[in-house]
């Protein structure tokens, strides 16, 4: 359907549209030099204070010798309920905003200064809070709004009966995506197609992302709409799929904690526990859910990095 | 248009050359017309702003960076040009284009979601199934389907998150599309 309702949208769009041609003809013969530009000014300086990081922009952290990691902060999400992520100032533009002698050299300059040298810590700023209250439940924890029901229905993938070994998932993940969900769609194979807006990718070798990604799973344990999850992907002739489908994934909170499975020793080493809410009748999960800072992920991606060295 | 052939008409521009003009308007003057009209909701004015804003360009192309992203640059330009006429008009700007409360609709010309599904869905136009939607999904789903914007540009257009942008767009896209099978 939405390939046609786009053609038929912008078909619409366009034969509401004035007779362009003779729009032009008075456009083009008008003598008039209308020198107030300031709408454009203004745009432009909006522009230049808003500049998101490219996905094809990453920097490369050199961490052994055969190994990179490469941490693309894809957009900067700020919204009424989220943290701001890693954002770099731009100089400020002039007050004036009718000159045009504006130093755009230094302000570009200025941007190239934002990013230091490369360490592993850049990039993503993690954030070390952790809510240590008694009896902490996760409907009590700041969570985005969704309108996902708690589980699928989906039959449970029964392939994957194993216990959940952190070191297992690592050695098949071959990069993370740390993304809000869009929205979800029933795949043709049973599972369910996700698209998630990619907020960090993390990975070790040359890959390009786009603003949203699709990612598959057969999970009852839903990736809710509206939610931002880390996700280990494996990849399988262009396919994105969700390694260990058969736990909760990753979850943020929207003050940056992470909410996980304690199958993710490197994240819950310094975790507490969480009541979880029983999410389908055979979940066996909900009563191994932890709390985690976010700051643990770097050793997960620590760790990550040196299985997959 | 690839932000290098628009950095070379806007500099066609600058050197009092109107080639440059008449392509970027070839491109991109349905976009404007469209754009604008959806904040002043009417079509004359729309057509007046159009006219105005192309004749500003001619002197603005100036202040024109490539990099900046110039379909994002356009259309901010465009709403604020829009903004400062009806402001000139003493016309009330409609607050769910700043990105105020979606109830407040005082220009609004378009009938409300209730009038919408009482249309004769035989006849209905891909514009007409958008009116079932919010004033907030109608911007994103135009933002993104007819200017073909990323979320991150429809973000910085319309002054809200990025994971807004996206949500808005995944709720309405979800509603057209069960619209759009009913009448298809």
């Amino acid at each position: 359907m939405s390939k046609n309702f786009e053609k038929d949208y912008i078909n619409s769009v366009d034969s509401s549209a004035p007779d362009m041609e003779k729009l032009w003809e008075k456009i083009s013969s008008s003598q008039t030099q209308d020198t107030d530009i300031t709408p454009f000014v203004s745009a432009a300086n909006e522009c230049r204070k808003i500049s998101p990081i490219r996905n094809n922009t990453f920097r490369a952290f050199a961490a052994t010798a055969a190994v990179f990691i490469a941490v693309i902060c894809a957009v900067s999400v700020i919204s009424d309920n989220d943290i701001a992520l890693t954002k770099s100032e731009n100089a400020a533009p002039s007050d004036n905003e009718n000159s045009f002698s504006y130093d755009y050299a230094a302000e570009e300059a200025a941007e190239e200064e934002s990013y230091p040298s490369v360490t592993a810590s850049t990039g993503w700023e993690y954030s070390d809070r952790l809510d240590t209250s008694e009896n902490l439940t996760y409907l009590s924890l700041d969570l985005a709004d969704t309108e996902s029901g708690i589980y699928t229905a989906l039959s449970r993938n029964t392939d994957d009966e194993e216990y959940f070994v952190e070191d297992n998932v690592l050695s098949e993940t071959d990069f993370f995506l740390d993304g809000k969900i869009i929205s979800e769609e029933p795949g043709n194979d049973g599972s369910i197609k996700y698209t998630v807006l990619v907020i960090h990718a993390v990975f070790d070798d040359s890959r390009e992302f786009s603003e949203t990604e699709e990612v598959y799973s057969r999970s009852p344990y839903s990736l809710k709409t509206g939610r931002e999850y880390l996700l280990p992907i494996s990849e399988e002739n262009g396919r994105y799929t969700v390694i260990f489908d058969n736990a909760p994934q990753i979850e943020f909170t929207l003050d940056r904690q992470l909410v996980c499975h304690n199958g993710w020793k490197t994240l819950t080493e310094n975790g507490v526990y969480l009541e979880y809410p029983q999410a389908y009748p055979d979940d066996f999960f909900y009563d191994r859910m932890n709390l985690a800072a976010e700051s643990s992920l770097e050793n997960l991606f620590d760790k990550w990095e040196s299985l997959k060295a | 248009m690839t932000e290098s052939s628009f950095a070379e008409n806007a500099a066609l521009i600058t050197q009092g050359n109107m080639q440059g003009l008449r392509a970027i308007y070839e491109e991109y003057g349905k976009m404007i017309y469209s754009s604008v009209l959806r904040i002043c909701r009417d079509p004359h004015t729309a057509e007046d702003v159009t006219s105005e804003f192309f004749l500003k360009l001619k002197t603005a192309a100036s202040v024109y960076r490539e990099g900046l992203g110039h379909k994002k640059w356009l259309l901010i330009s465009a709403r604020n040009l829009t903004f400062d006429i009806l402001r000139r008009q003493s016309r009330e700007i409609p607050s769910s284009v700043t990105g105020g409360d979606e109830e407040s609709h005082p220009l609004s010309e378009i009938p409300d979601s209730t009038d919408a599904e009482e249309t004769v869905m035989s006849d209905v136009t891909a514009e007409q199934l958008l009116r079932n939607l919010s004033e907030e999904q109608r911007n994103v789903v135009h933002l993104k389907v007819y200017c073909g914007l990323t979320f991150a540009e429809i973000a910085d257009v319309l002054h809200i998150p990025a994971g807004t942008a996206a949500w808005r767009y995944s709720q309405g896209i979800k509603k057209l599309r069960k619209l759009y099978e009913e009448v298809r």
